[in-house]
């Protein structure tokens, strides 16, 4: 597994530009709203998770296209090795995104005198709901047999998720969504707990299908 | 010695074709040349071997080890060039090497740098930027830069020039000095498998024809030169195949069925094999 987190570690480094620009923008947008009054807009959050829900996505799309992932089953490597990779990168990469967020978010809060409840909060929530996107997705995109097919998984998964998380919105109306919503860092711990196991169970399915695949 | 590879009743179906029940035995310290048209069945029993593909029955060893249960770990000792080589676009010399040297436990860093040089294979290009035959010499340099005990070659030497092929081919042959080496090579250039085999396997339509010693088959066959009224005296359990040419026919027949004194030439593995596809067609 090793040489397959090296392998992947390294493509994104090597694309750094097209996956960290987003986070990084909304992470000082949102460290405004902190500075002025300690608030996250969190109906926004969701936006946020998908796009970071997206790079270990793309890195298995990237695999299929390359023909890396048939290239993988020739290497020392189980194929549950290359899922497990794929979803150690997923949860590196959501916990490292809620992270940056928090601090930077947390930081502005705390340097202008406001509570930081809400940028703990918003960090939990965004590692959380990146990890719903991609436990979502990822058996999909797991059975695909190519690059289309991946895309095509994830392009309606998307859908999806983005539909449940626009229903949210307009129920509540724009500036309350925006605003008025508040949620307790207990109330994100325990949503990403969830998010975790849901994680857990997707890594599983992913592999027994990935295991049954002809690549 | 154990054998390299030894496939038992091998099925694989899908809609329109289907592995028939094929038996292929690969002696250790042996080259073995898998010879077939395209489509014939050559990359799915290759992909069947490695894993890449599921088998619907049938038994494969690798060096000794059962295939079904061991493969991930038989697999560092396996060096493996598919017809196309999987690498990120991004990709240069020192990434490729990193990976490679996190995934195999005997990863030559300094013999794969050697390859790099004597391949002329730039290290500030990209993988993308490469064109088909500089991909195809990296994968060789890879499957060649961790000890592996046996090569498994899928259409490998396709896209190579002929200078680089004939390097690449002293290459294989330097591998197999080693006693405790073996090759598995597919190829539809007989040419080039020809040259180098020590057996030679014949597929088509997804069944295994033939799977002998090169020399004991250009020893058993040869191609006979006659005319029509000649063909007639022949004995019908000599001939394997036949062709019409200008000046009369050309048959493929085994030697010890022949009249003495019959016009025989020497038979290639390329003509062996075409007569016997079209005989069969």
């Amino acid at each position: 597994m090793k040489g397959l987190l090296t392998k992947d570690i390294i493509q994104i480094r090597t694309a750094y530009l097209t996956f960290f620009p987003f986070l990084i923008f909304m992470s000082v947008l949102c460290a405004i709203g902190t500075m002025k009054n300690g608030s996250i807009p969190f109906a926004i959050l969701p936006m946020v998770s998908i796009f970071q829900a997206i790079m270990p996505l793309t890195l298995i799309m990237d695999d299929l296209k390359t023909g890396f992932d048939k290239m993988s089953v020739t290497l020392p490597n189980s194929r549950k090795d290359y899922m497990g990779s794929k979803f150690m990168l997923t949860a590196i990469n959501a916990l490292a995104s809620g992270a940056f967020f928090m601090l930077v978010t947390a930081a502005a809060a705390h340097f202008s005198g406001n509570p930081v409840n809400d940028p703990i909060s918003g960090g939990i929530m965004i590692s959380a709901l990146s990890l719903a996107v991609s436990a979502f997705i990822m058996p999909f995109v797991s059975k695909s047999r190519s690059a289309s097919g991946a895309r095509i998984a994830y392009t309606v998964s998307l859908v999806i998720y983005g539909s449940i998380s626009g229903g949210f919105v307009s129920r509540l109306g724009m500036k309350d969504s925006i605003y008025g919503v508040h949620i307790p860092v207990k109330t994100s711990a325990a949503v990403l707990g969830v998010m975790a196991v849901l994680t857990v169970i997707s890594y599983l399915i992913s592999t027994a299908l990935y295991e049954k695949k002809d690549i | 010695m154990t054998n390299a590879i030894e496939i038992k009743g091998l099925v694989k179906e899908y809609k329109e074709f289907r592995l028939d029940n094929v038996d292929l035995t690969l002696p250790g310290g042996c080259i073995l040349g898998l010879i077939g048209e395209n489509g014939a069945g050559k990359s799915t029993l290759i992909k069947c071997l490695l894993g890449i593909i599921h088998k619907n029955s049938g038994s494969i060893k690798i060096l000794g080890r059962d295939a079904d249960t061991e493969l991930a770990d038989i697999k560092e000792d396996i060096g493996v060039v598919l017809d196309e080589v999987g690498i990120p676009d991004t990709f240069k010399v020192k990434h490729i090497n990193a990976v490679m040297k996190n995934t195999f436990r005997n990863w030559d860093e300094k013999l794969f740098f050697e390859y790099m040089d004597r391949f002329q294979l730039s290290k500030d290009k990209k993988f993308k930027e490469f064109s088909r035959g500089m991909k195809m010499k990296m994968g060789i340099a890879i499957a060649l830069s961790h000890k592996a005990k046996l090569l498994v070659l899928d259409e490998a030497t396709n896209g190579l020039d002929p200078v680089v092929r004939d390097e690449v081919t002293d290459i294989f042959y330097e591998f197999t000095r080693d006693e405790e080496h073996s090759i598995l090579i597919s190829s539809h250039i007989v040419s080039d498998l020809e040259k180098l085999c020590d057996y030679v396997s014949f597929i088509h339509k997804g069944r295994v024809l033939l799977n002998e010693e090169k020399d004991v088959l250009l020893e058993e066959y040869a191609i006979a030169h006659c005319s029509e009224e000649e063909l007639k005296d022949l004995d019908p359990e000599a001939i394997r195949g036949k062709k019409a040419g200008k000046y009369g026919v050309q048959v493929l027949v085994r030697r010890d069925a022949v009249p003495a004194g019959m016009n025989l030439s020497p038979v290639t593995i390329e003509e062996l094999f075409i007569f016997m596809i079209k005989e069969i067609n």
